[in-house]
């Protein structure tokens, strides 16, 4: 399984990806995400278990990210890994993270 | 030099030639209608362009040059200096200069040796200028790119890079972020803003694209070609955009202008980036407003206006990169990006090939006929029919407006008036009309020294002007238009014509015509083309060298083409010229004399005729009341096959002349690949080349022309002895 979801009715879908964000996953992913957006009110993804992630994964979160906000759904990403707050500190982006960190830090 | 740096430098050189041209034009306007804002906005963004090129080549002579020439333009510009004519004859000195610069990259010719002096005169005029308006014109050695307009600040300490990756680089495994990565290693970069305006809606994303974009702020010390190398497996299909540190605000605004994000989105992310402040960016983006409002003229600078607010709103999606290329065409409407630029011996290869596909193709179209068999005929029909589609598209490719030529006019007319001391006003029509590149670049010299005869001897001075009641301007006109087949290049003046005494006496005293000699008006102002004919009465530094209108004539034919002459004593000139299509296929018709077959162009043949022995008086056929010179082909050529019971008639067309060639059989339409003479039959008159016919025999194409002049001649042979042109093909003597 790539991602872990978890549904309940009222609050925010939170899932937690737990793979490489690397290109050649990003076709299926990207098609599963947004499903689970399409249903879920809105989502928290948890990225503590992302091993890598390249462009192609930053610009998927990204994408993802704008598709909320277009359809007036929350979404937030959470927890970064390593890899991914490296990635993101480099693109000088750490703002994707912050304000929006709905799933506590634990 | 790298090939591809080559390339880019002959891109430069082109691109200058061409700015310098729309200076130079600019310059010549205003001197003519005088000074006004948007001219001089021209010459100043000329000048500042080729600046700007030149800086990114590390050109330093051509910087520190065009560098002063602007800052004295920007005096201007802002009126705190007149363009007065010494101005204007200033910067066309300037834009002289300039063109010798540029003429010497293409040679390698080392800067200091480009007429140093000419360069340190000018120089001194133009910081003459300066002095009490600016104290700092002179730009201090090493840092070209120190601005002292009015955007005059030392920009940040970094390289700034606008990196737009290929959207397929994804899927050649190529990744953006190690690139980027990778310049780190040549310095820090300082800053890096992701921007990721063109992420498509989910819908319409292909997560295997790539949407984002990246502005990069380098702080390094190495060259620009050093940064450049960092992109070199990225480069294809990827724009990236360099300007070095304290670059200058109008650098950073070229990449607002050239690329497709919305420029108020592009002036945030240099803003963020620490290239901009936010005034200069708002400031900035007014003014490029304002530029564009009445610069549409300047393709170099897309209306970023218009384009900020059509994508402000809804930025565009993009699919694929095909897509965008697309997009961006049709938001910026720029010419410049509808023109490839193609090397022209690419198109003369191409033209050869289709030439012997022409061939091979009525080469098949004679077997099938031979061979009689239906379903190939049809075939070959339809692929003949095709490769006239292709002849046609083919030669297109290589037409060129005439004004290409003309423009280089208004320069001379107006140095030369000077000159001479006349004032003369030249004015262009039909500059659109096209012809073949080959044949433009070749009626520069005739065209050259048509002008040079008009405004010399042709229009008078100021004072007899007057005293004959004319303008005391005069004027010149050229004028071009496609008439049957051919393109007619005409320059007209109105001066005191050609004297017809003048030329006769003068003809008389040069032994060739005899005194007492009756000539028609044609014959006489046919004279001027005579080898050493010139009836100047001062050889003068313009022309009356010798050279005359022999040589004209001489070029003209060269191109298969025809020159006349009409002239009305006091009123003045027109010099004609007829110029063929294409030097290289035409459509034919082809005819038989015995064994021999022959080709005229297919637009000169009116119609064909019986030649009904019963119509003919001497050399002249009569056609329904209308009389027709006669060339017989057999005699022209000296064919000895006797001719058949019944020979045939072609009526041909040769400018307001008709004539009728008499010939054995028709043998109808024929595309003809023109072979030019070799060397060896230059002398040969009535042959303007050969052409290969589908079985392989040869054909001659007629030189119209001259059998025309040659007919007309032999069928008023009033003066045996007088022979305007030399050469003759031994058609003399059949009428007598």
């Amino acid at each position: 399984m790539q991602f872990q979801s978890s549904h309940s009715p009222t609050d925010p879908v939170t899932i937690r990806l737990e793979t490489a964000l690397g290109l050649s996953q990003m076709p299926s992913l990207l098609d599963h995400l947004l499903h689970e957006l399409d249903i879920a009110q809105g989502i928290e993804f948890d990225l503590s278990a992302v091993s890598e992630i390249d462009i192609a994964g930053v610009q998927v979160l990204m994408i993802l990210e704008k598709e909320a906000r277009a359809l007036g759904k929350e979404i937030a990403f959470a927890r970064p890994s390593p890899a991914v707050r490296d990635m993101f500190s480099f693109l000088g982006r750490l703002d994707f993270f912050d304000d929006r960190v709905l799933v506590a830090d634990r | 030099m790298s090939p591809d740096a080559r390339a880019a430098m002959s891109t430069l050189i082109q691109e200058s030639k061409e700015l310098l041209a729309q200076m130079e034009l600019a310059l010549l306007e205003m001197e003519r209608k005088g000074v006004d804002d948007e001219s001089i906005g021209a010459v100043f963004r000329a000048a500042h362009t080729i600046k700007g090129s030149a800086g990114l080549f590390g050109l330093e002579h051509i910087v520190r040059f065009t560098h002063t020439m602007e800052s004295v333009l920007d005096e201007i510009r802002g009126h705190r200096l007149s363009m007065d004519a010494d101005r204007l004859s200033l910067f066309l000195a300037c834009g002289d200069h300039l063109q010798l610069l540029v003429d010497g990259l293409e040679v390698d010719a080392p800067p200091d040796q480009l007429a140093p002096e000419k360069r340190d005169e000018l120089l001194a005029r133009l910081n003459a200028d300066l002095a009490p308006h600016k104290a700092v014109a002179e730009l201090p050695p090493l840092q070209p790119h120190v601005e002292v307009l009015d955007d005059s600040r030392e920009g940040i300490d970094a390289w700034h890079i606008s990196f737009r990756p290929d959207p397929e680089l994804l899927k050649c495994g190529l990744d953006p972020v190690s690139v980027i990565r990778y310049l780190g290693t040549l310095g820090t970069v300082v800053h890096l803003e992701v921007l990721d305006d063109r992420l498509p809606r989910a819908a319409d994303a292909d997560p295997l694209v790539l949407y984002l974009g990246f502005e990069i702020q380098l702080d390094s010390a190495v060259s620009r070609e050093r940064i450049l190398e960092a992109f070199d497996f990225v480069s294809e299909g990827s724009t990236i955009r360099i300007v070095p540190p304290h670059g200058r605000v109008e650098e950073y605004l070229s990449i607002l202008a050239g690329f497709p994000e919305p420029s108020a989105r592009l002036g945030e992310m240099l803003v963020a980036c620490g290239a901009l402040t936010k005034a200069e960016v708002e400031q900035a983006l007014a003014r490029q407003d304002a530029r564009t409002g009445k610069g549409l003229e300047d393709p170099a600078r897309p209306p970023i206006g218009g384009v900020l607010t059509a994508e402000g709103v809804v930025p565009p999606v993009v699919v694929e990169a095909a897509l965008r290329k697309q997009a961006t065409l049709r938001e910026h409407g720029g010419a410049e990006n509808r023109v490839v630029k193609v090397e022209a011996s690419k198109l003369d290869s191409l033209i050869d090939l289709v030439g012997e596909l022409v061939i091979s193709s009525a080469g098949a179209r004679l077997s099938t006929l031979r061979e009689g068999a239906k379903e190939s005929e049809a075939a070959v029909a339809n692929l003949a029919q095709l490769v006239e589609r292709i002849r046609d598209s083919a030669l297109g490719l290589r037409m060129v407006p005439v004004g290409e030529v003309f423009q280089r006019f208004p320069r001379m007319v107006r140095d030369l008036s000077k000159e001479l001391g006349k004032r003369i006003d030249l004015s262009i029509c039909g500059a659109e009309t096209e012809l073949d590149k080959s044949m433009v670049d070749r009626i520069v010299d005739p065209l050259t020294h048509i002008v040079r005869n008009a405004l010399d001897h042709g229009i008078e001075p100021e004072s007899v002007r007057v005293a004959a009641g004319k303008p005391p301007t005069g004027s010149l006109r050229f004028n071009a238009f496609a008439e049957s087949g051919t393109i007619v290049v005409e320059v007209s003046d109105d001066g005191a014509g050609i004297g017809r005494n003048k030329v006769l006496a003068k003809a008389i005293r040069s032994g060739l015509v005899q005194e007492g000699q009756a000539l028609s008006d044609r014959e006489i102002l046919d004279l001027v083309f005579q080898p050493g004919f010139s009836t100047a009465e001062s050889v003068s530094d313009l022309s009356g060298r010798g050279v005359g209108m022999d040589v004209v004539r001489r070029n003209v034919a060269a191109l298969r083409g025809e020159i006349e002459l009409e002239s009305e004593e006091g009123r003045g000139t027109t010099v004609r010229m007829r110029l063929p299509l294409t030097l290289a296929i035409i459509d034919g018709f082809l005819m038989q004399v015995g064994t021999r077959s022959f080709v005229v162009p297919l637009d000169a043949v009116v119609e064909c005729a019986d030649l009904s022995a019963s119509e003919i008086h001497g050399g002249i056929f009569r056609l329904r009341g209308e009389s027709l010179p006669l060339v017989r082909l057999r005699e022209v050529f000296a064919i000895p096959d006797p001719p058949p019971l019944k020979e045939s008639l072609v009526v041909a067309q040769q400018g307001s002349h008709r004539m009728g060639l008499v010939v054995d059989h028709l043998a109808g339409e024929h595309q003809a690949v023109i072979k030019p003479l070799g060397s060896l039959f230059r002398e040969v008159r009535a042959v303007g080349g050969t052409t290969i016919l589908g079985d392989g025999s040869v054909a001659l194409i007629l030189d119209l022309p001259h059998l025309d002049h040659a007919a007309a001649r032999q069928a008023s042979s009033s003066n045996p002895s007088f022979h305007p042109v030399p050469g003759e093909f031994p058609c003399n003597g059949s009428t007598n």
